[in-house]
């Protein structure tokens, strides 16, 4: 999964690059956990626990159409 | 003995088991117009994950020549000699030794065209935290940095570095890429 590009100003002095350094550990931090979690959807085991946990066992959300 | 079989037999046959598990699983790429866009301006980049998540990365690589930069500890050699079979040119250093003359290295090949692939936590960490050399080679080479990353839904983790993925079941999804020149 490839993340968005992160330019840095040639002007910037050395102490001034921690913000793009935040910016860069972010942008990795959140892609891998939307990578992680773009592949637990693969694992039908997984995919199953979740669903069922997520489902509204009252039935209140549900809808229907006539 | 050892020392020539972990120098001369471990490294092919590391570039083989990686190529091998990449055949065994459904890869998907996301986001890989972002790399392709920067590509057809003919721009170079440099290339940035974590360290946990290097395994797959040589399937991931969309260019044609790049320079990684790889430890000079001699689990590194090793790693350096893999990468030399995926087409990769090593750059040995790091923070903790080399590192200033590795950043020259990169800088010269930044500039003489190629990519630039970098770890930026690092083989010794604090795992997932941006160390200070990224950012100086971006700003130095005028480079954009791509963030990439890998993902797998079996995996074992060791306390290889730094919590190294180690995907583990065949034929699962993997969000990872393929390289479009073959």
């Amino acid at each position: 999964m490839w993340g968005e590009p992160i330019w840095v100003n040639g002007n910037l002095s050395n102490d001034q690059l921690y913000g793009p350094g935040l910016e860069l550990e972010r942008s990795l931090n959140r892609l891998t956990a939307q990578a992680d979690l773009a592949v637990q959807d693969s694992d039908p085991v997984q995919y199953f626990l979740r669903t069922i946990s997520s489902h509204d066992m009252t039935g209140k959300n549900d809808t229907f159409e006539v | 003995m050892l020392n020539w079989m972990k120098m001369s037999v471990a490294p092919p046959l590391g570039a083989r088991t990686i190529r091998l598990l990449g055949h065994t699983m459904r890869l998907s790429t996301i986001g890989a117009e972002t790399v392709d866009a920067v590509y057809r301006q003919g721009q170079r980049i440099i290339i940035a994950f974590w360290h946990g998540r290097q395994l797959m990365m040589p399937l991931a690589y969309r260019g044609q020549l790049a320079s990684i930069l790889i430890s000079q500890h001699r689990d590194g050699e090793i790693i350096a000699r893999i990468m030399q079979c995926f087409g990769f040119q090593a750059i040995r250093g790091s923070s903790t030794r080399g590192g200033l003359r590795a950043i020259r290295q990169l800088v010269t090949a930044g500039r003489n065209g190629g990519d630039l692939v970098v770890t930026p936590d690092g083989p010794k960490g604090p795992a997932c935290k941006v160390q200070s050399g990224v950012m100086y080679l971006a700003k130095v080479t005028g480079l954009p940095i791509l963030p990439l990353t890998f993902a797998c839904s079996k995996k074992k983790s060791f306390r290889v570095g730094i919590n190294f993925k180690f995907p583990i079941q065949a034929q699962k999804d993997c969000s990872c890429g393929e390289n479009p020149y073959g």
